[in-house]
């Protein structure tokens, strides 16, 4: 096996965790390598300027090549019956039917991305922070549990990473805890937004610009966006602020850090002393290497990150790493999606734009006296529809003159409204390891285990009956689609598989990501969240801790604590 | 039966038109255009005759089959369809590398035929009336769940299996092929791709 001189720091994974730590550590003259799974995409490489884009739909060209399908990723465990109390929530499309014709619940498709960059490759670019009650869950409405950190003790970060990415957005959000100004104005709202406003507005709802890492204006070398709609299949401008467009290369200028694509990591090692001390990966060339390193940051996703510590079993680990409480891969939270697809008789060309230009946070905040206590968001956007093969494929009639008909008088007038919510922590969802299946390098794939509570089905009944008045209020002409996570695991935020906490025995990590079992192991990305924030998308959130935590360990060095 | 080839549409008068459609888009309104389209193009489009072109996989016979549905599948009403979007051509290019997809279209325009005989005691399916046609479709796209990726290719071709695993990949074939041309988007009305152009527009309603 091949050796690499030792570095302070062997971060994995360089996405929306990762990268902030590179960069905030490089900065502050610590030596750092990044193994990153997947390779380094050319943004003028993606397919968003070709004649046949719509046929390399995501997750290409994100996957690496080598894991040929997402099926050899990761195993899950028997889906949960569905319950027919709730089965008006089933997913279907006037064109093709019910989605999913059995009485189980679809396995997850969960999506993740493989390259430099993380899921900032295709994420949307929402930008949010979590509110204040986010973080105070069990103590302000008795569910879930409290993070060991609050709002405050992000808000430095929060708008450190925002200026950082040059965030687009509009103070004064009545759902939203007073801020300063945003460093970029907001986007403009969509045709599509205003047409749907004019439901949230009947409904007394506040249809908002969203918060945005896309560039709204010339920002720090990137042009402003030019609104193609395409965020999710690849950001060819550089306006979308994803972390191989931001904060790796900034990283990397300091010329303290390294990022070596292609890397995948086996193995955590530790030595005798309990300590952490480096890390065996599979280079390029699938030759098996060994990066020693002072301190390793874990940062591979909720899905990777815990199972790359059970993975790292050892006589002091038997259990996997820094896994004394049993709780690595404990307390998974999915995403409660709901989506109706509707079209307006009115040219509204929802394929242009910003995918997701609006929100409403009227709901962020968890109310005891609904029937179910999480928060949630509502949301606006063309989702999948985004050209007219999309359109052909999805939502028109199969073929023939109706499909003819279709196609020319409603293309550009479908929009979705959405809705996506918490799912309250609990220790049955989890990420273990299947031993039986191995991937491409030999390595134990993840199994997911994830079912709906009634509280999850009780948000996703109200969200549908929501959006439903929303469109009817906006004046939509016809229901062409709906799709909820009742029947489909549709998962694209995912969190709490390694959770913060102040008690050893309850948590995996402390309130600055540090392994409660090894001092020099740090978990940094959406497996240290104890709660999902009402809805909020957690990139933001994730750069914030991942910021905060930086200066924890730039301290705990000076003070030779690690 | 015999077919007429003598006023076939040749590759030659395909490129013309295509050509010519190009051209004038850019001189005229699009609606406008369709229509002059669609008129001049309406004997061209009436009578039933062979492919003359030469394939490197179909035969006439074959070709013309395979437009005959594929035109079926987006027609040519008061603007272009599949006829004119030369999908034939498209779909024998991106068979023709493709063994197992050529084995499926070959038994996918046998089974027709064996389906128009059965169903109407024709000998042929390019011998039934467009009704015809669209009933041995509509028995064919029944199982939409069929993926020639999915199954493997039954030896029998009198199965339904071959038919819908033919008919379901050709709707496929050409949705893709026809919504990713220049003359499927002026079709629809989108102003593509993505990018560079984006769409700095966005904001500009046609509604109050």
């Amino acid at each position: 096996m091949s050796g690499e001189k030792e570095v302070d720091v062997c971060i994995i994974g360089s996405g929306a965790g990762g990268a902030p730590v590179a960069y905030a550590l490089g900065r502050s003259g610590f030596s750092v390598v990044v193994l990153e799974a997947g390779p380094r995409y050319n943004p003028n490489e993606y397919h968003l300027a070709k004649k046949d884009w719509e046929q390399y739909p995501y997750p290409q060209p994100f996957i690496d090549p080598k894991h040929g399908n997402k099926k050899d990723l990761y195993r899950y465990s028997t889906p949960e019956k569905l319950d027919p109390k709730f089965s008006k929530l089933r997913s279907w499309s006037k064109a093709q039917g019910y989605y999913n014709n059995s009485d189980r619940r679809r396995p997850p498709y969960i999506d993740r991305a493989k390259g430099v960059g993380g899921t900032t490759l295709h994420y949307q670019g929402e930008a949010h922070r979590f509110s204040p009650f986010g973080f105070k869950s069990k103590s302000s409405y008795g569910v879930g549990d409290d993070w060991p950190i609050t709002y405050e003790d992000l808000e430095t970060y929060y708008d450190k990473a925002e200026k950082l990415l040059g965030v687009a957005g509009m103070n004064g959000n009545p759902f939203k805890p007073p801020r300063g100004p945003f460093p970029n104005p907001p986007h403009e709202l969509s045709c599509a937004s205003k047409r749907v406003k004019v439901g949230f507005d009947k409904l007394g709802l506040h249809l908002w610009p969203n918060y945005l890492n896309i560039t709204s204006r010339p920002f720090d070398g990137r042009p402003p966006c030019n609104y193609c709609n395409g965020c999710f299949l690849g950001c060819m401008m550089r306006a979308k602020g994803g972390m191989d467009v931001t904060l790796i290369p900034k990283a990397e200028a300091t010329g303290n850090v390294e990022v070596r694509p292609n890397s995948v990591v086996r193995e955590i090692t530790i030595n005798k002393k309990g300590e952490v001390d480096g890390v065996i990966y599979f280079d390029s060339k699938n030759f098996e290497r060994r990066q020693k390193a002072r301190i390793v940051v874990v940062s591979a996703s909720a899905l990777e990150s815990p199972r790359l510590l059970l993975n790292s079993k050892s006589s002091l680990f038997p259990d996997g790493l820094a896994n004394s409480s049993g709780l690595v891969g404990k307390y998974f939270m999915e995403t409660i999606i709901y989506s109706n697809t509707v079209l307006f008789s009115e040219q509204i060309n929802s394929y242009k734009g910003l995918q997701i230009d609006s929100r409403a946070w009227d709901y962020n905040e968890p109310r005891k006296e609904r029937s179910f206590i999480s928060g949630l968001v509502f949301g606006v956007s063309a989702l999948d529809l985004l050209g007219p093969l999309s359109y052909a494929q999805r939502i028109a009639p199969g073929w023939g003159p109706e499909h003819k008909e279709f196609m020319t008088k409603y293309f550009g007038h479908a929009i979705n409204v959405f809705a996506i919510g918490e799912q309250l922590p609990s220790e049955e969802n989890k990420i273990t390891i299947d031993p039986e299946i191995k991937d491409y390098y030999g390595i134990p794939v993840a199994k997911v285990t994830t079912r709906l509570s009634n509280n999850d089905l009780e948000m996703l009944s109200f969200m549908q009956g929501k959006c439903n008045e929303i469109v009817e209020a906006a004046g939509a002409a016809e229901k062409v689609r709906e799709f909820s996570a009742y029947d489909l695991s549709l998962i694209s935020h995912l969190g709490g598989t390694c959770r913060m906490g102040t008690d050893p025995n309850k948590s995996v990590l402390n309130p600055y990501c540090q392994s409660h079992d090894v001092k020099n192991l740090f978990v940094i990305d959406s497996s240290c969240f104890v709660t999902q924030g009402g809805g909020d998308s957690p990139s933001l959130t994730i750069h914030a801790i991942a910021l905060r935590a930086s200066d924890y360990i730039i301290s705990e060095s000076k003070k030779g604590n690690l | 039966m015999e077919y007429r080839d003598s006023d076939s549409l040749t590759r030659r008068k395909f490129i013309g038109i295509i050509t010519s459609f190009s051209v004038l888009s850019s001189l005229f309104p699009s609606n406008y255009l369709l229509s002059v389209w669609a008129l001049e193009n309406k004997n061209l489009l009436k009578s039933q005759k062979l492919l003359k072109d030469k394939f490197r996989f179909f035969s006439p016979y074959q070709a013309t089959v395979i437009e005959e549905v594929t035109s079926l599948i987006i027609p040519s009403d008061n603007s272009p369809g599949a006829r004119e979007a030369g999908i034939v051509f498209a779909i024998e290019n991106s068979i023709s590398e493709n063994e197992r997809l050529r084995t499926l279209y070959q038994k996918g325009i046998e089974w027709l035929d064996f389906k128009a005989k059965e169903l109407t005691g024709k000998d042929r399916y390019l011998d039934l009336n467009q009704d015809e046609r669209i009933e041995i479709l509509n028995i064919a796209g029944q199982n939409k769940s069929s993926s020639y990726k999915e199954a493997n290719i039954p030896r029998v071709d009198r199965n339904t299996t071959v038919g819908s695993l033919f008919f379901n990949n050709l709707v496929r074939q050409t949705l893709d092929i026809f919504y990713t041309s220049d003359l499927g988007w002026k079709v629809v009305g989108y102003h593509g791709p993505p990018q560079w152009a984006g769409n700095l527009n966005y904001n500009k309603c046609n509604f109050k």
